[in-house]
């Protein structure tokens, strides 16, 4: 990636054929019993802030895309390097909505590396799909075998409470994780042409108002499943474990029920992965 | 190591009698122990009759596993043709990992092992068994297909014997679980048959970058099968 100085300021033209091309790009270490800061790159519309820390073993950090939206064109590359041993708590300050494209896409590709015994918690808020987004996504997950992660993204078909609905573009999320080299999962949403139909079609999105996913990956995670699958049944979704990954998702017609059930549901796993964790380190 | 470059048969005598083998239901990889997550719909009362059938069948192909499936055969025929190890590892390592629920996983590869060993075993053949060789970790059944025939079938007849293979095996299944008569079964075929027309002509054309899906509904249905308590199928 290339990252211009981080004090060029950013460029708020209406110009119609401005675009971003930007990024946010953060490393952190553990040190002597804290994670700090080891690198960070930040070019517009991206800025990193770094709330008051609560717990010196975590680093928390929210990221912000201060453009307000990303549109055709636009291009944002997020990377995280979590060190060995290091914990890092990334959130973003608000929904990412991704306008209407005529022609080219949006791109948004993020970069995730946990090393040995590190900890990411990547919880970004909500992506809105206006009508005509086309918006290609991509995560990558590089980890060590005993590496964790915890990951939720929801993705919401439009400004539903609005009355309008992603009903024309293309949605492409890709999702990866890597261990030692090896490819252990692999997931490829793919929503194009007649989406309207896609999405009310029964056995395709169920006539849901968007998705909600939520991955983890650690040495415990096949310990999780049946905790994890419990209460995702109980919320409109599901559980699985494929490679080593607990994947859980969710589907609802009613945006707000969505929305609650993932978040409910990351609270519940977030606190079982919690109490798991000093149970087994006590 | 792919020996030297050989072209798909062009004898309908020769390649034929593979495909009808190797693509049919009675091909020993175990197809008819795998519902893709329809018995999970029968029980649910999501697919009562034939047009449901039909219609969960028909996403499959079209926007779920059986069209990611499509594309990652056509990678691995193409690849194994213009003989690029590289793009075979590529598509095979994908094909593994582009799997939505754990019972996916298994019925692509448990299929995949299946059918590599019995093709192996009936009808030697030395790269093939390379093939297989360099693939410790296993192969998934679109992967050990699309490698088998890329030297021994034209890759459209390979693409409409899959995806008939797949329609068939879950029409079956559907048949056994909701249930409904043979008839009715052949019926649902029937009406899917123009739609696998119009499938394989989207697959010919395809990069692997189009694998993917967005059928989570039956995602869903496939990771609440897991603990289905009276079932008869693998997934």
């Amino acid at each position: 990636m290339n990252f211009v100085e981080p004090g060029r300021r950013a460029i708020h033209s209406p110009a119609p054929l401005q675009r971003s091309e930007g990024g946010a790009s953060l490393s952190a270490r553990w040190i002597s019993g804290s994670t700090r800061l080891h690198a960070l790159r930040q070019t517009s519309p991206c800025r990193i802030f770094f709330p008051r820390r609560k717990d010196p073993a975590a680093l928390e950090a929210i990221l912000v895309n201060s453009s307000g939206g990303l549109v055709e064109g636009d291009r944002i590359s997020i990377s995280v390097e979590v060190g060995c041993g290091a914990k890092v708590i990334m959130r973003t300050q608000a929904a990412e909505k991704i306008y209407r494209s005529l022609t080219r896409e949006t791109v948004v590709a993020t970069d995730l590396v946990i090393g040995r015994g590190g900890f990411l918690d990547w919880r970004p808020q909500e992506t809105i799909l206006f009508d005509g987004a086309r918006l290609s996504r991509s995560q990558s997950f590089v980890v060590e075998a005993d590496s964790r992660f915890l990951s939720a993204e929801v993705v919401i078909f439009g400004r539903i409470a609005r009355g309008e609905t992603f009903a024309h573009g293309e949605l492409r999320d890709a999702v990866t994780v890597r261990c030692g080299g090896r490819l252990l999962f692999a997931d490829r949403l793919r929503l194009g042409g007649e989406i309207a139909a896609l999405r009310h079609a029964r056995f395709g999105l169920g006539g849901s108002a968007g998705i909600a996913s939520v991955l983890y990956f650690g040495p415990r995670a096949a310990r999780l499943l049946p905790f994890a699958r419990a209460r995702a049944e109980q919320r409109c979704g599901g559980a699985t474990l494929v490679n080593g990954i607990l994947l859980a998702r969710f589907l609802h017609p009613d945006e707000t029920r969505l929305r609650g059930a993932a978040a409910e549901f990351l609270d519940e796993l977030s606190l079982e992965i919690a109490t798991t964790d000093s149970r087994d380190a006590a | 190591m792919m020996t030297a470059m050989r072209m798909p048969m062009t004898d309908e005598g020769e390649w034929l009698p593979l495909l009808l083998t190797w693509l049919s239901p009675s091909y020993p990889v175990g197809a008819y122990s795998y519902s893709h997550g329809l018995e999970w719909a029968v029980e649910q009362g999501e697919v009562l009759s034939r047009d449901d059938l039909a219609e969960y069948v028909g996403a499959v192909l079209e926007i779920g596993g059986g069209w990611s499936d499509l594309v990652l055969a056509a990678a691995a025929w193409r690849a194994v043709v213009a003989e690029r190890r590289d793009e075979l590892a590529a598509a095979a390592e994908l094909a593994l990992a582009l799997r939505p629920t754990s019972e996916f996983a298994l019925e692509s590869l448990q299929q995949g092992m299946a059918f590599a060993a019995t093709t192996s075993a009936a009808w030697p053949d030395d790269a093939y068994a390379a093939f297989r060789g360099d693939h410790p970790e296993g192969l998934a059944y679109a992967i050990a297909v699309g490698a088998a025939c890329a030297t021994r079938a034209p890759l459209r007849a390979m693409l409409v014997a899959l995806a008939h293979s797949i329609a068939a095996n879950l029409v079956s299944a559907g048949v056994r679980l909701i249930p409904l008569g043979q008839t009715d079964g052949q019926r649902a075929l029937a009406a899917l048959h123009p739609k696998i027309a119009v499938i394989v002509a989207r697959a010919m054309s395809s990069t692997i970058e189009e694998a993917g899906s967005s059928t989570v509904a039956i995602d869903l249905f496939s990771m609440r099968h897991e603990t289905q308590y009276t079932r008869l199928f693998r997934s």
